[in-house]
């Protein structure tokens, strides 16, 4: 049978011109500033004045000179540490509870999605502030029932955790995903599971877990990664009090570039945050081949 | 034989979808429209107004204006902008307005990417960080259609001036002093002209918080650049203990003693320990807008301190009834009373603007006309030209609590306090030993310590 070339590249040029506007926004807005990020990194770039090549000074600073580089740091770990695993835990368990075919199952699933469509908007976060307050809703409910009021975001030991519940709140999407993840899971594992007589902690830890693990693997991997930049909740609720106790890394960022006109100061902490965010995703991929299970023994 | 390899949807419904997503794409993007806020001109007058304007000879021109302040302020400068283009038909103006918070960043960025507004309201501390491009502001003594003789020139050289060559017009002058909720002192009995002093202050709050444990003499944030406990607080007990200021710009050293700065963080210290103050977290919360605090609202708290341009917000949001003023805080046996004094704001026109005769044009109707004075009021505190403050004292309109603060504060006014105090860095670095006091991370003399030695180093890289 004849080939038609000609129709087939006319094909892929078409194909070039739809993917075009999607190039020209990656070179312009993603690749150029991220190769100009790097650049200015070593540089000495005031906002004011043209940039002067000085080596590896700012990342030197950054190191030795810098103690709030250090906090911001730990926070950040911490803040990863704490609202990562528990949106996780909570966007799972959800999924399991609201993998039921019972009527008007799918309201309660769009009740439960919503909060991460309205993500941590700046309005979201001035409502966690009236609600966590010390005169706030909060406190007030837990007044109801005698309990004492907690400083949720006065008390420097407490306020990271109340940031990272907003963070919580949002698990909806990942919820999605585990839903779509648990549907998959074949029937009759199950059947012969109970058919052995398993009880559900067993079934859930051998046969449920391990079957959805590549979704429990990208649910984790994209909630680190956004985990490690979060901003809006920690500038616009606390802005990075009290005590610096909610000094995030993109906050430290935003004061360096903005507050303090340092470019090419902010521009090192950038490309820090870059590589710190590699090297754990990179460390989650080599851990995760051991663990995930990919039923079409797919090498993904 | 040509087989679809993928069921595709029929033709007609092909097109419904195309459709569909068109109008989303458009109604997407129509949502990343400007952000700018344009006030309400587009009444019946200025509609009918601009068909006749198409016999005038000036053509349509478009101008922004930025400013920070909060509702009232908001209110007043669209009320005027609304005056001026009645005036004059041809031209729009539309309005930049945000809170003090981020205003400072988000300008200089415009600045740097060549696309600040036309006309520009800034504070004058930021002048070092401007002193390179100075440029970009026209010079006000060689515009025609700025009128200078309305202001004092002492103020336009300190203030409104970088290297010698006007750059802005000062909008009001801020006195100091204290934001009272009435409503408390009298449910406490305190006297409304109680003088304070920091150990007084730090007394009767004791009394008051123990007495009822949900209420606060004093609240206070943290601080953004031009306020909180760094300046208002521990910079001030130190002025007014030591009689100078603690910056010594001119050789860029320290002049407060350790003995002096120890003693400064004790009192910033006790203030907070003894129940006076408000606790700092939660004051935190309600930062440059600390007349939203449920505190303030519920007459829980006594007062706060700020410049007389914030009266408008204090009163409007407890009622005029509720609200009184008084003077700030000294320190006891200190060597002076003399109270922070200082241009509210300045107004400088871009000289990269596309209509810079019609911005300044419209910055000197603003600042020296007797019907825009009537309209602004007090809202930027007491006016600095001599034009609206005589109109404004005349129709007996200035707000008497601004009044009050702007009186005292004359009478015993203090220097300009040096740049280099005001220096956001440095401030964040004062900001965070002050917390860590408050928090009882240092003591008192570990701070004096610390102080020394990291304002110091920022100090000399800064220089």
């Amino acid at each position: 049978m004849k080939i038609k070339k000609g129709k087939k590249s006319r094909r892929e040029n078409v194909g070039y011109l739809y993917i075009l506007p999607w190039i020209f926004g990656f070179l312009v807005f993603q690749l150029y500033p991220l190769v100009s990020s790097l650049y200015y990194s070593f540089t000495d770039f005031s906002i004011t004045n043209i940039p002067v090549f000085i080596g590896l000074k700012n990342y030197i600073d950054m190191f030795t000179k810098d103690p709030l580089f250090y906090k911001s740091l730990m926070n950040t770990l911490k803040y990863v540490l704490m609202s990562v695993p528990l949106k996780i835990i909570t966007a799972l368990l959800v999924a399991v509870i609201l993998n039921q075919k019972i009527k008007g199952i799918n309201f309660y699933r769009t009740i439960y999605y919503i909060p991460s469509i309205f993500g941590g908007s700046v309005a979201i976060a001035i409502l966690w502030r009236f609600l966590f307050m010390d005169s706030g809703l909060v406190n007030r409910c837990l007044a109801i029932f005698k309990i004492p009021g907690v400083q949720w975001l006065s008390n420097p030991k407490v306020a990271l955790f109340t940031l990272s519940l907003l963070s919580v709140w949002q698990f909806g999407s990942s919820m999605v995903l585990f839903l779509a993840a648990l549907k998959q899971v074949p029937e009759d594992l199950y059947e012969a599971a109970r058919i052995d007589g398993g009880s559900w902690i067993r079934i859930f830890f051998s046969i449920t877990i391990p079957m959805i693990t590549p979704v429990l693997f990208f649910n984790i991997l994209m909630q680190l990664v956004n985990a490690f930049q979060d901003f809006t909740g920690a500038f616009v609720i606390t802005n990075g009090g009290p005590l610096n106790s909610t000094y995030l890394f993109a906050l430290k960022l935003y004061d360096e570039a903005f507050s303090y006109y340092k470019m090419g100061y902010a521009s090192a902490l950038s490309w820090v945050l870059f590589i710190m965010i590699i090297a754990f995703t990179a460390v989650f991929f080599k851990f995760s081949d051991t663990l995930t299970y990919y039923e079409d023994g797919g090498d993904y | 034989m040509k087989k679809r390899l993928i069921k595709q949807a029929p033709r007609p419904v092909q097109l419904i979808f195309a459709i569909l997503i068109t109008v989303m794409l458009a109604i997407a993007l129509a949502g990343c429209g400007k952000s700018a806020n344009v006030p309400d001109t587009d009444t019946a007058e200025t509609t009918a107004a601009a068909a006749s304007a198409a016999e005038s000879l000036d053509a349509p021109v478009t101008l922004r204006f930025a400013w920070w302040g909060s509702d009232a302020r908001h209110e007043a400068t669209l009320k005027a902008i609304e005056k001026y283009t009645e005036l004059h038909p041809n031209v729009t103006i539309e309005g930049e307005y945000q809170g003090y918070d981020g205003y400072q960043q988000k300008l200089m960025t415009q600045i740097v990417g060549k696309t600040e507004p036309d006309l520009m309201q800034l504070d004058y501390i930021w002048y070092p960080d401007l002193a390179e491009q100075s440029d970009i502001f026209v010079n006000m003594g060689e515009n025609d259609k700025i009128d200078l003789s309305a202001y004092s020139k002492s103020v336009l050289q300190d203030y409104c001036s970088i290297d010698g060559k006007v750059i802005s017009l000062p909008m009001g002058t801020n006195g100091f002093g204290i934001m009272i909720n009435k409503a408390f002192f009298d449910k406490h009995n305190i006297p409304l002209d109680t003088v304070w002093t920091w150990e007084t202050l730090i007394e009767e709050g004791r009394r008051v918080h123990e007495a009822n444990p949900t209420d606060y003499l004093f609240a206070l944030e943290s601080g953004t650049s031009t306020g909180g406990i760094g300046p208002f607080v521990m910079g001030a007990y130190l002025y007014s203990k030591t009689g100078s200021y603690w910056a010594n710009e001119a050789d860029n050293t320290i002049n407060a003693s350790r003995e002096e700065l120890t003693e400064a963080f004790t009192m910033v210290r006790d203030l907070y320990e003894s129940g006076a103050a408000q606790p700092l977290g939660e004051a935190s919360l309600f930062t440059g807008q600390m007349e939203q605090n449920p505190k303030w609202l519920n007459a829980e708290m006594g007062f706060t301190i700020d410049w007389s341009s914030t009266v408008g917000k204090y009163k409007g949001a407890i009622g005029e009834e509720n609200f009184a003023v008084g003077m700030p805080p000294f320190a006891e046996g200190g060597n002076n009373q003399k109270i922070s004094i200082k241009p509210s704001m300045v107004l400088a026109v871009s000289s990269r603007s596309k209509n810079v005769e019609v911005a300044a044009d419209f910055a000197n109707w603003m600042m020296t006309d007797p019907e825009a004075a009537k309209i602004l009021g007090t809202q930027r505190s007491v006016p600095t030209s001599q034009v609206a403050f005589d109109t404004l004292n005349d129709a007996g309109m200035i707000d008497k609590d601004v009044a009050a603060i702007c009186e005292f504060t004359n009478a015993n006014p203090a220097e300009p306090s040096p740049l280099i105090q005001g220096n956001t860095e440095i401030s964040d670095i004062v900001k965070n030993i002050c917390e860590q006091v408050i928090f009882g991370e240092l003591t008192p003399e570990a701070a004096a310590d610390k102080f020394l030695n990291d304002v110091q180093a920022k100090m000399n890289t800064l220089k």
